[in-house]
């Protein structure tokens, strides 16, 4: 299992551009067959965007083997739906994986 | 200020200044750019740009979109983007949720449209008003 922690990105992870550079840099480091986890910890915001661009690029380079780990972090709460319903693809995947695990937690 | 509403407040001003770039890169009318101004004592965040506004933008997608205030209305409330094919669209239904469920306001302004959505939670109308905005206005209150 490999962990992408968002806060070596920086605290405030903004625009699509943002990104798809964030996963262009990385990708050097990870293997596509691995699982992926990404932590949110240290992070202050992402937004839909950039969290959208950055799940799209990743899940269609490992084919859906993506999770979110667990976070309290008030953007990233507010983004997941949005993006679970947006469409039917790997990232909504993705995030209702997430959704649901929270609602469990609870 | 707690940091939930750090980050939400960061996700809004940011997802709306970003739109103004994303959806005028190299259709820039006359003035490239967005203003940007806050003042955290008197709880504001002002953005503004003289782009193409939203329903220019839309219309590209949906071309019998005619009024501002149907482009308003469609860019909160549905997955759709002037960027299509590309899979966007989101951020504007996320800036609406959060502004709509939190202690946070906006008045959005494009063309003769108006969006607002009371600083306290409160649901979201759209309206004409009186004045055309070129490009997008937002105030966000907090």
């Amino acid at each position: 299992m490999q962990t992408i922690q968002l806060k070596k990105f920086g605290s405030v992870l903004v625009s699509r551009p943002a990104g798809l550079e964030a996963f262009n840099a990385i990708r050097p480091q990870l293997n596509p067959d691995e699982a992926i986890q990404i932590d949110f910890d240290e992070v202050l915001t992402v937004t839909p965007s950039w969290l959208d661009e950055f799940l799209t690029q990743l899940t269609n380079y490992n084919e859906g083997k993506v999770d979110l780990l667990p976070t309290n972090n008030a953007s990233v709460l507010a983004a997941l739906p949005v993006l679970g319903e947006a469409r039917k693809d790997f990232v909504a995947a993705t995030v209702l994986r997430a959704i649901q695990r929270r609602k469990d937690s609870e | 200020m707690p940091e939930d509403l750090a980050s939400l407040l960061t996700l809004v001003a940011a997802e709306i200044g970003d739109n103004s770039f994303a959806h005028n890169v190299g259709n820039w009318p006359d003035v490239p750019g967005v203003f940007y101004a806050y003042d955290i004592a008197k709880r504001v965040i002002v953005l503004a740009d003289r782009g193409r506004g939203v329903k220019a933008t839309l219309q590209q997608v949906r071309p019998n979109l005619t009024t501002d205030v149907d482009a308003l209305t469609v860019a909160f409330t549905e997955i759709v983007s002037g960027r299509n094919p590309e899979k966007r669209g989101n951020g504007l239904k996320v800036v609406r949720n959060v502004v709509e469920s939190k202690e946070i306001g906006l008045l959005f302004r494009s063309g003769i449209g108006l969006v607002n959505i009371p600083t306290g939670p409160g649901l979201m109308h759209i309206k004409m008003t009186d004045g055309n905005i070129r490009g997008t206005y937002a105030v966000i209150l907090f």
